[in-house]
């Protein structure tokens, strides 16, 4: 028991409080690109997961301005994003069969969503480009917005805490 | 799409809570992890029911031996103790309190962890102090076991879901772990822990600090630890 007691002091006296860190690097330069503006096309790209994504892009992201492009906006924007969505139910390729079933079967569905994206700069170079999906979500907006999530984290911001 | 005007209310202020970081959606990965340890647990705890019904036959049968009856291991728990502990990781810079489970039967023990991490220090990358919640499992195996002390050893992982910084910002560690119980009173103990992880996601670094200068790579933890059974 007495050993035991001084191990036990022994590790506390040597470790303490330990250190910890959780940490993000950029995954692009935003000092370089400090203002996005992006458009969500798609067939599944409605106002709502815009808003959405504009949202969630100037809580997170690491750029200090979103905009969303607009055909008559003048865009001073150091880069510009292009994002396409694409949801999916699950057994149904039809997307009829999803709009017509009554809400307890469409709870039995399962949704999966996509995103692809290209950020361009001001002059038109490509800066990056991919995509992400999530599948197993309970409902369209849940898919939708998985994958929007997914491409804000992708664009988050920096941090080491 | 159509919403009625409620639905569209009740979304928006959802969107708004959202992007002031007041509510964060739990990940559906997040409610499995949960729901999955509370099965587990309730398994290990459940006693066995499976006691066949008697045929009329047998019954007469079982009256009349006079043999012992083996119905008490049937009817035991799965899990010989149940643990409950409040502790407190010693971090720099950060607070983390938490709750854990244990449950064992004879030298093996499963233990669930859940804590909530915030910072404690002002950081020029997050306005907002919470960072989020940390669940463990460990499978531990206890070859002390005195009514005055025990020690286990065990491995598990850690994992951080930081829902402060984003709904899906996630790191794990696979995690060797030593335990210390002292039991001054029957139910009640004081707990000790030392981990350190071995294997970890890019985004977690146990033994550095925010600066880059680097500390002991052991987290310890001391806690209060009562005895259910």
């Amino acid at each position: 028991m007495r050993t035991l007691c001084r191990l036990a002091l022994l590790v506390t006296l040597s470790a303490g409080c330990a250190p910890m860190t959780f940490s993000k690097e950029a995954s692009l330069d935003f000092a370089a690109y400090p203002s996005l503006s992006f458009e969500l096309g798609g067939l599944d790209g409605s106002a709502r997961q815009s808003a959405y994504l504009a949202s969630e892009l100037r809580e997170h992201s690491g750029f200090r301005s979103v905009i969303q492009a607009t055909a008559q906006a003048f865009e001073p924007a150091t880069a510009h994003l292009s994002v396409e969505l694409s949801v999916q139910a699950s057994g149904d390729d039809d997307l009829l069969v999803t709009l017509f079933t009554d809400d307890e079967e469409r709870e039995e569905l399962s949704y999966s969503a996509s995103v692809s994206y290209r950020l361009r700069a001001r002059d038109g170079r490509m800066i990056d480009t991919g995509g992400e999906s999530v599948q197993d979500e309970n409902t369209f907006n849940d898919a939708a917005e998985a994958a929007l999530d997914a491409l804000v984290l992708h664009y988050l911001r920096p941090y080491r805490l | 799409m159509g919403a009625l005007p409620g639905e569209k209310q009740r979304e928006r202020a959802r969107h708004t809570a959202c992007s002031r970081g007041l509510m964060r959606r739990p990940s559906p990965s997040f409610c499995r992890a949960v729901t999955l340890a509370l099965a587990l647990v309730g398994l290990l705890c459940l006693p066995s029911v499976a006691r066949a019904e008697p045929t009329a036959g047998l019954d007469v049968a079982t009256e009349a031996s006079s043999e012992p009856d083996p119905a008490p291991a049937e009817g035991a728990p799965l899990a010989d103790r149940v643990l409950g502990s409040g502790q407190w990781f010693w971090l720099q810079g950060k607070a983390m309190p938490g709750v854990e489970l244990a449950v064992g039967r004879g030298l093996v023990e499963m233990d669930l962890e859940l804590s909530f991490l915030t910072l404690t220090e002002s950081s020029r990358d997050r306005d907002g102090s919470w960072l989020g919640n940390q669940l463990g499992l460990f499978l531990m195996l206890t070859p002390l076991r005195e009514r005055y002390f025990d020690v286990s050893i065990g491995l598990g992982a850690d994992l951080y879901l930081l829902w402060g910084i984003h709904s899906d910002v996630r790191e794990a560690a696979f995690t060797p772990r030593v335990v210390a119980r002292l039991w001054p009173l029957e139910r009640l103990g004081v707990t000790f822990m030392a981990r350190s992880y071995l294997l970890h996601s890019d985004g977690l670094d146990l033994g550095t600090a925010r600066d880059g200068s680097s500390g002991p790579p052991i987290l310890l933890s001391t806690g209060i630890t009562w005895r259910f059974f």
